[in-house]
């Protein structure tokens, strides 16, 4: 699929990682038992509810997981090697250079005393050491290269002066302008209106094919990666409960969350037909009990759902997490 | 819209039973003793102001009256008999050969009494013209809170400097004082907690029943400004106990003859130089005493009283 | 920005002219103004020139005209005590008021700053906790006690520091100060130390309150995950966004300072112009009292103007709402 020179294997295999905060209510499994990966040039849509668990497993492959939370099991691959090994100062030297990361609002993730130049310039100088006007050049083509026009004054500007959209890109800019390996892209995009978001993911999934960079675009929205992604995840409750090609689990999918999720995406639930919302909430991650954690909003729950269902491959290519997966076809 | 009393299965009332029989005031109390070190600060008070109250009957001498009094007794050590050998002064004596004992407990009593008299004071006159002008409105309170903005704005010490500048010396001086530059902040805490319980439903269901304003104000507006006023009151007695020594340590406080722990301070402070530290540092302890149990109280209390602010 | 300065200052050219109404006006409540800015100890005759000299027989509104002009012109009457004109008597001793302040608001940034960004990114160690107990003791403790024990501490039982008096001055770039020597130096450190003592438990405050809320904060989550070091984001990024509201504070505090080193001047024999405020008040000189306040009035409305300048000028977010304003 892709036409990657580079040695064989994925950029990042993430195998059983599991990601817990241990607060004084009890321990919230955030994440657990979390496996995925993403190669050279993909996008890896990772899609659930809010609160399932998305944007700490990002957290996670960065190592930037604070207190009371921790990392407790699991390897995080990155080209082959295991980032839980490494030190504080090795992860540093990897985070905004070999792995970057954009967030979910921009509004909140520039920092709004320092110029742009400023914030642009320290991620060139903190990874590589090259003088003030070559940085500065880099972050001008990076701004060009996301399609911001008249850099050199964005540049200048303080993010205040620059409109959500604007900013995002600023973010995405900063985020490719060391050519990263791997970029995390949590859910960059809800915060802005439809048709931004729609210049942005077009630009973004063209920079990565461009450079071959891997790419995790996390969402509550699975239009959003339909549109975008190569492979789809599927996460509840700080697990992931389906992967597969993106076609194929929008067509066929096995899962009955991903089912309900399918359900209420518009143009999937049919012109004219009702927009299903999966009735319930995602439950509270602490103390959670034994079992599978959908059953309760679960539309085909069986006996064995009392037992928490491992990983299955119903079909080549799928992975899924179910008792009682579902082969019929999507209602139209 | 009455909320249906909990019940089990069986229909039975739950236990809540005994939390509803528990009246604010005694939640009150549980919740400030919550926190040992509220509660110690809240008893160390208690014991100073009983302390202060019972003075003439718990020293050993009456340090104004000059028959008790030797002279030959001054700047004494802290622990040396006296001459009569009846008692030892505990503390040492002043420049006056006044038992420091005597002296501080004296001088508690009127720091506090400035310093709680002025603070009544200033909270009647601050309440009262903050809801005046709540209750007036329009420009008549834009002015009023004009006035105490600009107030405000000047440190206290400024404004009391030039008050005594005018009036010179005395109790009453001072006190007048110390309300001058403490009513704006009541006056400004009513105005503002005004505002917020005016907007709440309750004052609004008020007025639909046809309520006066006047009425609004003061039976519904007035009590729910109360816990507000509460913690600014200590926190602002505690002030004014501050100010009132300081500005008697500066020698334009309170004369000679009504020596505050302030004044002990100030006349210790001459002796500072050649190592009798005692005629200054133990009122000062005192004073120490009092201003932070008090600030320590208020903080609480804040805590306590506004569930909004605590975590 | 010219605009907002322009406005600025005209606002603080009303509040002067209230301030001098409401001295004029406090004036003449009090009583006949004539016995504050007379001798006490004058005959008939000698008052009555006063009144005449002085104006004081006119109507009041152009009584206040004159009270002004004599503002503005410096001619605030004489000192009784000093027998000189009063307002040169208070700018003679600003220079050593205006030291210790400013020395003061150093050191409570020197201190508070690194202890309360300590506070906020350690909140839990009981180093944290130490010294925000520290910073309720800050302001509980009357200044004058804490200066008392500071003599008694530094200066009579260790001996390290001088107990009183300013100590010698140079000139450097115009400017006239005992900051320029280092014998200077160890004479303001207790008075400057002292006159600290409150607002280095505010800048700890803030620092922490700023920043126990900044580290939580996506942007500096996301310079996190640009890979910068520890020390460009506390000191850049974090730093930067508590300077703000901390240098505004401190600087509308600057008048306070003033105000409040009266107290610290009268302890530790600091020949400032608070020290003589005192004095005149005892000795109830009543035009250098007069005096004193025009001075603090007016230096309090350029202090304000000038920090609500600055702050614009160092915050970003402000500078464009006047932009667009
Ligand atoms: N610092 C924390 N302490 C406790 N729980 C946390 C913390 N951060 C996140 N969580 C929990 O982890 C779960 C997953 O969060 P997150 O990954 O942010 O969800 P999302 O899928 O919306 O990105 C949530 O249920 C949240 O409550
Ligand atoms: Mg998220």
């Amino acid at each position: 699929m892709t036409t990657d020179a580079l040695p064989a294997g994925p950029t990042l295999a993430v195998e059983g990682l599991a990601t817990h905060f241990f607060t004084k209510a009890g321990v919230v499994k955030a994440v657990d038992d979390v496996s995925f990966t993403v190669s050279s040039g993909e996008v890896l849509g990772i899609v659930g509810e809010s609160g399932s668990g998305k944007s700490i497993t990002g957290f996670s492959i960065l190592g930037l997981i604070d207190q009371p939370g921790r990392i407790v099991s699991g390897a995080i691959r990155f080209k082959g090697r295991d980032l839980r090994g490494l030190s504080e100062n090795e992860m540093q030297g990897l985070r905004g250079d070999r792995i970057a990361m954009i967030f979910q609002d921009p509004m909140m993730t520039l920092n709004p005393v320092l110029r742009i130049d400023t914030q642009m310039i320290e991620t060139v100088q903190a990874h590589r050491s090259v003088g003030r006007a070559e940085a500065l050049e880099l972050s001008r083509q990076a701004l060009d290269q996301v399609g911001i026009p008249a850099p050199e004054r964005r540049l200048k500007a303080y993010p205040h002066e620059l409109s959500g959209g604007m900013r995002q890109r600023v973010a995405i800019a900063i985020a490719f302008l060391n050519k990263p390996d791997l970029i995390i892209a949590d859910e960059p995009t809800t915060a802005l209106d439809v048709t931004i978001q729609a210049q942005i993911l077009f630009e973004a999934q063209k920079l990565c094919r461009a450079t071959g960079t891997a790419l995790i675009w996390i969402t509550h929205d699975l239009a959003v990666v339909a549109a975008l992604a190569d492979r789809i995840a599927v996460m509840y409750a700080g697990r992931i409960v389906e992967t597969g090609t993106t076609d194929d689990v929008i067509d066929r999918p096995l899962h009955p969350y991903t089912r309900g999720l399918i359900g209420s995406v518009p143009s999937h639930a049919g012109r004219g037909g009702r927009l299903t919302q999966i009735p319930g909430m995602t439950p509270s991650l602490i103390d959670l009990p034994a079992g599978c954690a959908f059953r309760d909003r679960c539309t085909v729950p069986i006996e064995a759902c009392g037992v928490a269902p491992g990983v299955t491959s119903p079909r080549a290519g799928r992975h899924v997490r179910c008792h009682n997966p579902q082969f019929a076809d999507v209602a139209p | 819209m009455s909320v249906a009393e909990p019940t089990d299965p069986l229909g039975r009332v739950e236990p809540k039973a005994r939390a509803a029989a528990e009246t604010p005031f005694q939640r009150f109390v549980s919740d400030y003793f919550d926190n040992w070190i509220a509660a110690a600060a809240l008893i160390l008070l208690g014991a100073l102001i009983a302390l202060a109250l019972a003075a003439p009957w718990l020293v050993p001498q009456n340090p104004y009256d000059l028959a008790q009094i030797d002279i030959l007794d001054s700047r004494l050590p802290p622990g040396t008999p006296s001459s009569t050998g009846a008692f030892t002064h505990w503390l040492g004596t002043d420049g006056a050969g006044r038992d420091l004992v005597s002296a501080i407990f004296y001088g508690l009593r009127i720091s506090l009494f400035v310093g709680v008299s002025s603070g009544i004071i200033a909270m009647a006159l601050g309440a009262a013209v903050g809801l005046a002008a709540t209750y007036a409105g329009g420009r008549i309170e834009t002015l009023v809170m004009r006035i105490v903005d600009l107030q405000l704005s000047f440190p206290a010490i400024l404004v009391a400097l030039m008050l005594i500048a005018v009036l010179g010396k005395g109790v009453d001086k001072i006190v007048i004082a110390l309300v001058t530059v403490q009513w704006a902040y009541y006056a400004r805490t009513v105005r503002g907690s005004a505002l917020v319980e005016g907007r709440k439903d309750y004052v609004a269901a008020a007025r639909c029943l046809g309520l006066s304003n006047a009425r609004i104000v003061f039976r519904h507006i007035l009590p729910n400004c109360l816990p507000p006023l509460i913690v600014v009151a200590t926190v602002q007695t505690a002030h004014a106990i501050s100010l009132e020594a300081t500005l008697s340590f500066l020698g334009v406080g309170l004369p000679q003859t009504e020596p505050s722990l302030g004044v002990l301070i100030s006349n210790g402070f001459e002796y500072m130089l050649s190592g009798k530290y005692w005629i200054s540092f133990f009122p000062g302890i005192a004073l120490l005493l009092t201003i932070v149990s008090i600030n320590l109280v208020g903080d609480h209390l804040r805590d306590v009283l506004n569930p909004r602010l605590s975590r | 920005m010219t605009a907002f300065i322009i406005r600025r200052l005209m606002q603080s050219v009303g509040v002067a002219l209230a301030m001098s109404l409401i001295v004029f006006i406090g004036m003449h409540i009090v009583g006949d103004p004539i016995y504050i800015l007379v001798d006490p100890q004058s005959d008939q005759a000698e008052i009555d020139a006063t009144i005449r000299r002085l104006g004081l027989d006119r109507p009041l509104w152009e009584q206040y005209l004159l009270f002004l002009k004599g503002a503005v012109t410096g001619n605030l009457g004489n000192s009784f005590v000093h027998g000189t004109s009063a307002l040169p008597l208070i700018l003679e001793r600003m220079p050593a008021t205006l030291e210790l302040a400013f020395a003061s608001l150093i050191l409570a940034i020197v201190i508070g700053i690194p202890l309360g960004l300590y506070a906020g990114l350690y909140p839990e160690t009981v180093a944290s906790r130490a010294i925000m107990a520290g910073s309720i003791l800050g302001f509980s403790l009357p200044t004058f006690w804490v200066g008392i024990m500071m003599i008694m501490v530094f200066a009579v039982m260790l001996g390290w520091l001088p107990s009183t008096g300013r100590g010698p001055t140079a000139t450097y770039l115009g400017m006239t100060s005992s900051l320029f020597t280092v014998e200077g130096w160890r004479y303001v450190l207790l008075p400057a130390l002292n006159l600290a003592l409150l607002k280095v438990s505010l800048v700890i405050r803030l620092t922490k309150s700023g920043t126990s809320e900044a580290i939580h904060q996506d942007y500096i989550k996301f310079a996190r995950a640009k890979g910068l070091s520890r020390s460009r984001i506390v000191g850049v990024h974090l730093l930067k966004n508590i300077l703000i509201p901390v240098v505004t504070v401190l600087g509308l505090e600057f008048g306070n300072q003033i105000a409040f080193a009266v107290v610290t001047e009268t302890i530790f024999a600091w020949p400032g112009m608070g020290r003589l405020l005192i004095s005149s008040i005892q000795s109830l000189d009543r035009p250098v009292i007069v005096a004193y306040l025009i001075i603090t009035v007016l230096m309090f409305i350029v202090i304000n103007l000038v920090v609500d300048i600055l702050y614009s000028l160092l915050d970003p977010r402000v500078r464009l709402g006047e932009k667009s304003a």
